[in-house]
């Protein structure tokens, strides 16, 4: 019980969140200078902040385009990882080698290298930050299905497949990938939780998101001249560290519970 | 062992290239020519003439995988050219700031060795106590917790609420405090983690009960042989985290005000600097394959296994 629990709060903020244009009282990009800093208030639930603009607002706006943003990149870099280590595995030979080395080299490298270079060259803005996150995240995905592929290789089923006439993709598909798609899943999660700190550490270095619009992180970095006022930082940190948390939780849930059928 | 390393740094000579030309061709992909860029970087007129003058200066008529070897040539002597902000060299610029850096990253590496080995040898040891819960959920929330945040954080409480630390700058050991523990807190908790694991793993290995019948007390073998042993993963990920660290650190730096490589690179991204950029870009690539190397050597030394590629 308890521990649905702690899966169902943060479920509920990602629907509040999802739902910002509906659910957000004021507009998060208003600035009103008469109630700069206001307190928590019966209007203003999260008070206000330098400009006074409504935190609260600002939060569910913010968490719509932190999440869907960590949600994108965690989409994209699992499918073009898998297809490719799925792919890797099945062929094996020298594309498999290649890819394997590549990904050996890469997959430790510091990511803000590439985000500099690809926002020195396409300029500042959330674009560029997603597309230098998807060339350092798929790696993951594609050195696990790559390995869980060689694995299923071996398969009486896939012998039987091969031997009753299915095409190569009709192997990966329907045997392949549904055996080691619970095998993705817990990682799935936990890489949502490394995106979605990566893109926030992004926006709030000035990177990612550009003002005015609301995000985490750069909420957070809006708050660094104000201290004195810590409602401004507190709310988006405890946002990110809830979220993360919470989808660590359930990776480590589900990976549990693949143990429990694996034995 | 010698061998072992030539083979390892084979594999990361093509990356050094890759990185070398990203950052040559960074300069070439800008929306704006090169000359142009370097003429607005100066403040001089762009004009015909000096358009033409500058092109001859930089190099940018001959073909373009004859730019890259003789830019490549300069590199390796040590010429990165000059910094559009501060004029200065950026061979130099990026010395100063690469100190600092130093400096930081150590300072975290030692939070990390000595907290994450204490906290994970007494999870371990004393499994499902008070303290293993209390040091399960610092695992838990320290992995979750953005660095930027957690600085702010300990910022609001050690320097506003409570005075004992400055709140930034890079004057006296002090400052040091707030900047290295920020950085490290995330890699404690995945260490400690995975120190406690690897040990309660250890221990029921057929090594732990052959020591006790050999006689030597639980205590004994569990510090002669589990922890040696249980140290050895944290090592590998170690070398793995380098990249990471190297990414926290710009964040770190930029919340602590820290005049390390990281601020230096994101002031240089909002200024246009490109030959800065260019230059963090490739000193990055060579600590990342340096540090890549010890962890690989370190690991090595410490289990011959690797070493003999016999494990497999």
């Amino acid at each position: 019980m308890k521990r649905k629990f702690f899966l169902l709060l943060p479920a509920l903020l990602v629907l509040i969140c999802l739902l910002a244009p509906v659910l957000a009282p004021w507009d998060p990009n208003k600035a009103d200078p008469t109630i700069k800093f206001a307190k928590m208030s019966a209007s203003h639930w999260l008070g206000t902040d330098y400009l006074g603009r409504d935190i609260f607002s600002r939060v569910l706006w913010g968490g719509r385009r932190t999440m869907g943003y960590a949600a994108l990149v965690t989409a994209a870099s699992a499918v073009f990882g898998t297809c490719l280590g799925m792919l890797s595995g099945f062929t094996g030979g020298v594309f498999d080698s290649v890819v394997m080395k590549g990904s050996d080299i890469l997959r430790s490298f510091p990511g803000i290298v590439l985000v500099l270079i690809v926002v020195s060259v396409r300029g500042v803005g959330i674009g560029s930050v997603c597309l230098a996150m998807l060339l350092v995240r798929w790696i993951w995905y594609a050195r696990m299905a790559r390995n869980l592929t060689r694995a299923e290789m071996g398969r009486t089923a896939i012998l039987a497949s091969r031997l009753s006439g299915s095409s190569w993709l009709k192997i990966l598909r329907r045997h392949i990938f549904i055996s080691i798609l619970p095998e993705m899943l817990p990682v799935l999660s936990l890489d949502f939780g490394g995106a979605l700190l990566a893109i926030s550490g992004y926006s709030f270095l000035g990177l990612g998101i550009l003002p005015p619009d609301a995000e985490w992180g750069m909420m957070i970095n809006d708050g660094r001249n104000y201290m004195e006022h810590p409602g401004m930082m507190l709310w988006p940190g405890l946002c990110v560290v809830f979220i993360v948390i919470s989808v660590n939780l359930l990776g480590d849930r589900l990976r549990d519970k693949l143990e429990v059928r694996r034995s | 062992m010698i061998r072992y390393l030539l083979k390892q740094m084979l594999g990361l000579v093509p990356l050094l290239f890759l990185v070398s030309a990203a950052a040559f061709f960074l300069i070439r992909l800008l929306p704006v020519d090169p000359a142009t860029a370097y003429l607005n970087s100066i403040n001089a007129p762009v004009t015909e003439e000096s358009l033409q003058l500058v092109k001859e200066e930089l190099g940018l008529e001959d073909p373009v995988p004859v730019q890259y070897v003789k830019w490549l040539g300069q590199v390796l002597q040590g010429d990165l050219g000059n910094s559009y902000q501060t004029k200065r060299p950026v061979t130099e610029e990026l010395k100063t700031d690469l100190k600092y850096t130093g400096i930081l990253a150590l300072a975290a590496l030692v939070w990390v060795l000595a907290l994450s080995t204490v906290f994970g040898i007494l999870s371990a040891e004393r499994a499902n106590s008070f303290w293993d819960r209390l040091i399960r959920g610092f695992t838990f929330v320290g992995a979750a917790i953005p660095k930027f945040w957690l600085g702010f954080l300990l910022v609001y409480l050690f320097s506003l609420k409570w005075g004992v630390l400055p709140v930034q700058g890079a004057t006296s050991l002090s400052c040091l405090v707030l900047p290295s523990f920020t950085l490290a807190c995330s890699y404690i908790a995945t260490y400690t983690k995975l120190l406690r694991n690897s040990i309660l793993e250890m221990k029921n290995q057929p090594f732990v009960t052959y020591a006790r019948i050999r006689g030597f007390t639980r205590r004994q073998a569990v510090w002669r042989h589990v922890i040696p042993n249980a140290l050895l993963p944290v090592l590998t990920a170690l070398g793995l985290h380098i990249g990471g660290m190297l990414s926290g650190a710009v964040i770190v730096e930029n919340v602590f005000s820290w005049p390390g490589l990281g601020r230096m690179c994101v002031s240089a991204v909002a200024a246009r600097n490109y030959p800065m950029i260019q230059g963090y870009i490739l000193l990055m690539a060579v600590i990342f394959v340096a540090a890549n190397l010890i962890s690989d050597m370190a690991c090595a030394a410490l289990n011959p296994r690797i070493r003999l590629g016999g494990n497999k």
